[in-house]
C-alpha cells in the first residue's frame, strides 16, 4: 500500500505551530522546518550557511525527485537537468515559500511544472527534427553490449520489453491522467496532496486516477 | 453500507487501495471485513492491486538503476555548485566614462553636436571650392592646346608657304595637313599609286570648304 505523506514524521511538530485556518493540510514536516530555515538564513545574509542547509534539503529530496522526473521524461539525462533546475528554483524562490505548508508538496510542484514545460519543448523539437534512422538489426546498442552482473539476459530483455511496455502504456495517458498517475501510485501521494499540487479539485483527482487505472489495464491486458 | 449483500465496485476497492481520504474510515474497515468474508471480492481485490502493486515497484527499482547513489552525490555536488555560481555571478562593469578613462573634460552632449556640425560645413564648403576650381579650369581649356600645337607648323615650311591662314586655328589644321601630306609625298609602294591617284587630294577638299564657308 502507498504510503501518503500525511503519515510521514509529522508526529514531532508541536499542535501550538500550527496554522488554525489550515486543519486539513498535512502539518509541517522536516524539510518544511529545513525550508524555513533556509529562507531566514538567506534573509539574513548568511548565504554559506544556508547553501549548507539546502544540500541537506537536496539529499532528503534527491531521490524522490528524480524518480518523478525520470518517469515523467523517460530520459537520464533531461530527468537529471529537471531535477538541479527545479531545486535551483527553490533556492531563488525561497521567499515565497510558506512556512506552514508542506515543502514536499510546493518541490513537487515546482519539478512537474518544469518537467511538463521541458515535454513540450521536446515535442516542439520533434516536429522540426528527423529521427535518427533506427540500428541494424546486427547492431547492438552500447548499454546492451555492456556485460550485466544482474539477472540473465532472457530474464534483462523480457524485463526491458515489460517496462517498453508499460512506459508506452503509460505515455499513451491523456497529460492531466498521466501526472495523477504517476504521482499517486509511483510516489504514494494523496489525492488531497495531487489535489494541491496540481489545482484540481480531489474528486476531480480521484476521476481522473480510476480513469488512468482503467485504462492502463486495457491497454497492457494481461501485463499489468 | 450492507457490503454482504451488495459487492463494492472495483472503483471501490481501488479506492480503498489508493487509501481514498474521502472514504470515512468506518466505511474503509465495512469494506475490508467484507473482503475478510467474501471470496470473490478478495480475489477481485488482488487481481487488481498485485499488478498496480508490481507496477509500482518496477518503477521505483527501475528508476533506483539509473539514478544511483553516486549519480545522486554528482546530481546534488551540481547543484550546489550552480549556486555558488550565482552567489558569484558576473556583476555588470559600468562602461567607463571619457573623463575617468582620457582624463580629458567632459565635453557636452550639445557641444559635440556643434562640433560635428562644423566639420560637415567645412567638408561641403571644400567640396563646393574644389568644383568651382575645376569649372574655371574647364573654360580656360580651348586655348591651352592651340599654344602648344601652334609651334608645329615650322617642321615643314616649305608646304606652308602657300596656305591661305588667316586665323591661329586655321594655321592649326593648316600645320597638321601639312604634317599629312608631307608624309604621303613619300611613296614607296609603287602599287598603291594608281589608288592613290583615284582618291580625291585633302588639300583641294580643305581650299574648297574654307572658299565655301
Amino acid at each position: 500500500m502507498p504510503t501518503a505523506s500525511a503519515d510521514r514524521g509529522l508526529s514531532d511538530v508541536p499542535e501550538e505551530t500550527l496554522p488554525v485556518s489550515l486543519p486539513d493540510l498535512p502539518r509541517p514536516d522536516d524539510e518544511s522546518r529545513l525550508a524555513a530555515e533556509v529562507k531566514r538564513l538567506i534573509r539574513e545574509g548568511n548565504l554559506p550557511a544556508a547553501r549548507d542547509r539546502f544540500s541537506a534539503l537536496v539529499r532528503r529530496q534527491q531521490r524522490r525527485a528524480s524518480r518523478i522526473a525520470y518517469h515523467f521524461l523517460r530520459d537520464a539525462a533531461d530527468a537529471d537537468e529537471a531535477v538541479q533546475d527545479a531545486f535551483i528554483k527553490v533556492f531563488s524562490h525561497i521567499d515565497s515559500f510558506r512556512d506552514e505548508l508542506p515543502f514536499e508538496v510546493w518541490f513537487t510542484r515546482i519539478l512537474i511544472n518544469g518537467c511538463l514545460d521541458r515535454q513540450k519543448a521536446r515535442r516542439r523539437r520533434a516536429r522540426w527534427i528527423i529521427s535518427a534512422p533506427e540500428a541494424e538489426p546486427g547492431e547492438r546498442a552500447w548499454a546492451e553490449s555492456v556485460p550485466s552482473t544482474g539477472p540473465s539476459p532472457e530474464e534483462a530483455l523480457l524485463l526491458r520489453e515489460r517496462r517498453a511496455q508499460i512506459a508506452s502504456a503509460v505515455g499513451k495517458l491523456p497529460e492531466r491522467q498521466r501526472t495523477i498517475f504517476l504521482l499517486c501510485h509511483y510516489e504514494g501521494c494523496s489525492s488531497r496532496e495531487v489535489s494541491t499540487i496540481t489545482g484540481l479539485n480531489e474528486s476531480t483527482v480521484r476521476v481522473h486516477l480510476f480513469r488512468a487505472v482503467r485504462k492502463l489495464r486495457s491497454l497492457l491486458g494481461g501485463n499489468l | 453500507m450492507k457490503m454482504d449483500r451488495f459487492h463494492p465496485a472495483d472503483d471501490r476497492l481501488i479506492a480503498v487501495y489508493f487509501g481514498d481520504e474521502e472514504a470515512s474510515e468506518g466505511d474503509r474497515r465495512t469494506v475490508r471485513q467484507h473482503l475478510h468474508g467474501c471470496e470473490t471480492c478478495t480475489w477481485r481485490y488482488t487481481e487488481l492491486t498485485a499488478p498496480l502493486e508490481r507496477l509500482r515497484r518496477d518503477a521505483a527499482s527501475e528508476a533506483d538503476e539509473v539514478f544511483t547513489a553516486a549519480r545522486l552525490d554528482a546530481q546534488c555536488t551540481k547543484i550546489l555548485d550552480r549556486l555558488e555560481d550565482r552567489a558569484h555571478a558576473s556583476r555588470v562593469v559600468p562602461f567607463p566614462s571619457a573623463s575617468t578613462r582620457l582624463g580629458r573634460p567632459v565635453i557636452h552632449r550639445l557641444a559635440m553636436r556643434w562640433v560635428a556640425a562644423a566639420a560637415a560645413a567645412c567638408l561641403l564648403l571644400g567640396f563646393m571650392a574644389g568644383r568651382m576650381l575645376e569649372f574655371g579650369k574647364m573654360r580656360t581649356v580651348p586655348t591651352a592646346p592651340v599654344a602648344r600645337t601652334a609651334p608645329i607648323t615650322p617642321v615643314s615650311p616649305g608646304l606652308v608657304s602657300d596656305s591661305p591662314v588667316v586665323s591661329d586655328s586655321n594655321e592649326a589644321d593648316e600645320a597638321t595637313i601639312n604634317e599629312i601630306e608631307a608624309a604621303m609625298q613619300t611613296r614607296r609602294i609603287p602599287a598603291l599609286a594608281v589608288l592613290d591617284e583615284m582618291t580625291p587630294h585633302l588639300r583641294p577638299e580643305a581650299v574648297m570648304a574654307r572658299s565655301m564657308r
